[in-house]
């Protein structure tokens, strides 16, 4: 059975237009997973509905055999989902450290919050160098590998990742893969958006396609990324233009 | 409900070609028994008829001019009562120290009201939303202690005004009158702004701010001319009342429960709609009339106006003739966009 | 003015600051994690001005006890008035200025049942202590606005600890700081908020009963104090508690001056002149951040 079952999911804001239309995938356990598609194929919107930030307006989502559609956003990361928005939404006026507390707001034993923190501080060395540095304070490329960290506090089932390197200098984009590389070696379900799609197929072993709120294709990450008939098909113009900014 | 704002609905060009016959026959009505109800001088009750008549007037100005910040704008001003004050003392200065009629000077007290308005739209240009609401409150509490202590003006005491020397059994009659002006007026000015760009521009600086700046509007320049305008029509009737009561005391004008009857009167109605003041002033009103007739304590009044604000915000946020629209459900007579 | 003139001027201006910030700080909170501006702050002190003033002149109680005894009844008062009317504009597009009109009715609501059933005299609690002073060297300090003072100083230093070291706190801070990311790490914002309406409105029930025994009030009285109070949150940058505290203490201190060489009724006009300049020059406040205006 797969870990993430999403099953003819509508979603849409307020009381605007669906933007997801159908959407129909499957999450097995330990694999990593890229959404590609063109701006507002509905990918973000997706993952925040999964979430639970978004209520779906149709269908169904089960994690683990237990449904989470619908469930408030602490629910679902109860239930061992974790999300990392794309717009890098640390807690500003908190230190580092506190905000890896507040990752594990949740777990509310304070000594295994502690545990946690040294275990990610041992892994993201750079983090723990700015332990006590408020986090409004640092770099665009540091507060990414702060939400992520922040993330894995709760030691998620599923990581489910928005855009990483969204405004990143391309070396500090290669840093954020390595470590998402790092996730999934390390057997963790990761469920990743990324726009440099060329990097987002290296890092996964399997690909959705979503364009106009449903999705069109799905297939090995190899396979998409050496057949160009797929890349011309689903891919077009985004794949081209992703190309040229890759070193 | 969340696409289409609280402030109206969308302009349809088209709309204003075609005026509804029915419409226009209720306005005439209307306008023929305004124009000779002080005949009802020749019936018993026609001092209190007229009152309310002039009150009402009244209220409809305000609350109008009131709609053009609030509504339109979407800039909720809670200190406009200031500008109905201004007016009131400097038509009643004009009177006690020159001898000028206000009648005659209200349109010169709405000047000098608009003038101060200008003015407060230059301090609070640049902030938005809470930062602003509360500026007119702070706004309204410093004019609020300015008038209560300068002893030219009468402190909070304030000043008599002499009697208008018209025959005492037609006195309510010139009064009826200017008032009726007024909030035609006032109301004819919300319907020329609702129709002209300017108002289109108010409109888009209500649903969105940023995106109205990005397509090319001066929202700096056209809030502040907002917020003066709506500061005109208040002047004048201010000019008006102070001179029916023949005295000023800043408790008459700038209480913040006057504030707050022009924001219920709006909302209640319809905010960013034509006629939705207007319907709001009647129907305060005359509930007013009734709750005091009924329940005899002022305070109480207070409690209402309280209750029913909240009311209205929680249940039909868009007014009464926004409400119906929304369901399609607004006569044509009522249609006044 | 001497300097010792001058000292024992901002004594007592810093005294009253300290209730200030006090007053100020729930009203902070309350716009900080909600982004609700609660008009009818004022009222609800006044309120409990009433009840701390009640309990002291027919039952005899002592205003610091009715403060303890405030604190939870308008705890509870605050979370019921949250869960009841604020989830149904919840997703209302202007959620900020539905909540200022909706609390100015709030407002209005109170204050008109206060009016009818305690009538507009002014009132003012009376114990002991708050008829007498202490003196310092040459300074003379009232003991009841010192008590005031300090009981305002350990009720914000209780606020600042359990912001800053308790379980709910922290979820209280993150989201003040971004709601979406407090989401995301599990904080159900519902319970959250609910629970700080309710401090913000028992720091209104603490400062009413404080109130009560230093400066008079009548039910109309609170229009004054919540425009102060939203100066001084403008001032300090809308959610900063950091800001609200230090504004009402340099503010209070400048109005004590401006008192005492112009005139007492002009006091208030520190506040008001201040919030014009800072929002010509600093819209933001002083501790704001841009994007927050």
């Amino acid at each position: 059975m797969a870990l993430l079952e999403v099953e003819g999911v509508r979603a849409g804001y307020g009381s605007g237009p669906d933007i997801l239309t159908d959407v129909s995938l499957e999450v097995d356990s330990g694999r990593s997973y890229c959404i590609i598609g063109p701006n507002g194929a509905g990918k973000s919107t997706l993952l925040k509905t999964i979430a639970g930030l978004l209520r779906p307006r149709g269908g169904r989502i089960t994690f683990d055999g237990v449904e989470i559609g619908g469930r408030r956003p602490d629910r679902v990361l109860e239930a061992g989902v974790c999300f990392v928005p794309q717009d890098r939404t640390i807690f500003p006026e908190m230190t580092v450290r506190e905000n890896l507390v507040m990752g594990g707001y949740l777990l509310r034993d304070r000594k295994r919050v502690e545990a946690r923190i040294d275990d990610l501080f041992d892994r993201f060395p750079r983090l723990a160098e700015r332990s006590s540095q408020l986090a409004q304070t640092m770099s665009g490329g540091e507060q990414q590998m702060l939400v992520m960290a922040r993330a894995l506090m709760i030691e998620p089932r599923l990581i489910m990742i928005d855009e990483p390197s969204l405004g990143l200098a391309p070396q500090i984009s290669n840093q954020i893969f390595e470590i998402i590389r790092g996730l999934t070696e390390l057997g963790m379900t990761v469920l990743l958006i990324e726009q440099n799609v060329k990097k987002g197929l290296e890092i996964a072993d399997w690909a959705f396609v979503l364009d106009l709120g449903t999705k069109r294709f799905e297939g090995s990450a190899n396979l998409i990324l050496d057949d160009p008939r797929i890349r011309d098909l689903y891919l077009g113009k985004l794949a081209a233009a992703s190309g040229e900014d890759q070193t | 409900m969340a696409e289409q704002t609280t402030l109206g609905h969308p302009v349809e060009l088209g709309e204003m070609a075609r005026p509804s016959r029915v419409r226009w026959a209720v306005v005439g009505v209307a306008t023929l028994l305004l124009l000779v109800l002080p005949l009802a001088r020749f019936l018993d009750s026609y001092n209190y008829v007229l009152q309310i008549a002039t009150v009402i007037f009244m209220w409809v100005s305000l609350s109008s001019s009131w709609n053009i910040l609030g509504g339109y704008t979407g800039y909720i001003s809670l200190g406009h009562n200031v500008f109905f004050g201004i007016g009131g003392y400097v038509a009643g200065l004009l009177l006690l120290e020159l001898g000028w009629s206000p009648f005659l000077t209200a349109p010169l007290a709405g000047l000098v009201s608009m003038l101060l308005g200008l003015v407060a739209g230059l301090i609070t240009y640049r902030t938005q939303g809470p930062s602003f609401i509360i500026s007119t409150i702070a706004l309204l509490l410093v004019v609020t202690l300015l008038m209560d202590n300068w002893s030219y003006l009468g402190g909070s005491s304030g000043l008599s005004l002499p009697l208008p020397g018209f025959d005492r059994d037609w006195l309510k009659v010139p009064f009826y009158y200017a008032m009726l002006v007024a909030a035609i007026g006032a109301v004819l000015l919300a319907y020329r702004v609702q129709h002209s760009k300017f108002g289109l521009a108010l409109r888009a600086i209500a649903s969105d701010e940023v995106k109205a700046e990005m397509a090319g509007i001066s929202t700096r320049r056209f809030k502040v001319m907002a917020f003066s305008l709506s500061a005109f029509f208040p002047g004048v009737v201010g000019a008006v009342w102070g001179y029916s009561l023949a005295y000023l005391r800043p408790v008459i004008f700038f209480l913040i429960a006057v504030a707050a009857r022009m924001v219920l009167m709006a909302i209640i109605g319809g905010r960013g709609t034509v006629a939705g003041p207007v319907i709001g002033a009647i129907l305060i009103v005359v509930l007013d009339e009734a709750s005091v007739s009924f329940l005899g304590a002022s305070e109480l009044n207070l409690v209402i106006t309280g209750l029913l604000l909240v009311v209205t915000l929680l249940f039909f946020p868009l007014g009464i003739v926004g409400t119906l629209r929304d369901k399609n459900r607004l006569p044509s007579w009522l249609d006044w966009d | 003015m001497t300097v010792a003139a001058a000292l024992q001027i901002a004594i007592l201006g810093l005294l009253l600051g300290g209730v200030y910030a006090l007053m100020s700080s729930g009203l902070t909170l309350m716009f900080g994690v909600m982004r609700v501006v609660n008009l009818a702050h004022g009222a609800f002190i006044v309120l409990a001005a009433y009840f701390s003033f009640f309990m002291w002149d027919l039952v005899g109680i002592d205003p610091f006890v009715s403060m303890v005894l405030a604190l939870p009844l308008f705890f509870l008062l605050g979370a019921v008035v949250y869960r009841v009317f604020f989830p149904r504009i919840e997703g209302s597009p202007r959620f900020t200025e539905m909540t200022v009109l909706m609390t100015f009715g709030f407002a209005f609501v109170v204050e008109g049942l206060m009016s009818y059933y305690f009538t507009g005299i002014f009132r003012t609690a009376s114990p002991g202590y708050a008829r007498v002073s202490i003196t310092v060297g040459s300074f003379y300090i009232p003991t009841g606005q010192l008590l005031a003072a300090g009981a305002s100083a350990l009720l914000l230093i209780s606020l600042w600890a359990f912001l800053k070291f308790t379980h709910t706190g922290y979820g209280v801070r993150a989201t003040m700081q971004n709601r979406d990311a407090a989401q995301i790490v599990g904080v159900d914002v519902r319970r959250v908020s609910t629970v700080a309406f309710g401090i913000g409105m028992a720091l209104a029930g603490g400062a009413g009963a404080l109130i009560s025994f230093i400066l008079p009030f009548f039910p109309a009285r609170h229009w004054q104090w919540i425009a102060i109070l939203l100066s001084l949150v403008v001032l300090g940058g809308m959610g900063s508690l950091k800001g609200a505290v230090i504004g009402a203490l340099g503010l209070a201190v400048a109005s004590s001056f401006v008192g005492d060489i112009v005139g007492l009724v002009w006091a208030p006009i520190t506040f008001f002149g201040a919030l014009f300049v800072i929002l010509m020059v600093r819209p933001q406040g002083l501790f704001g951040k841009k994007a927050r205006v």
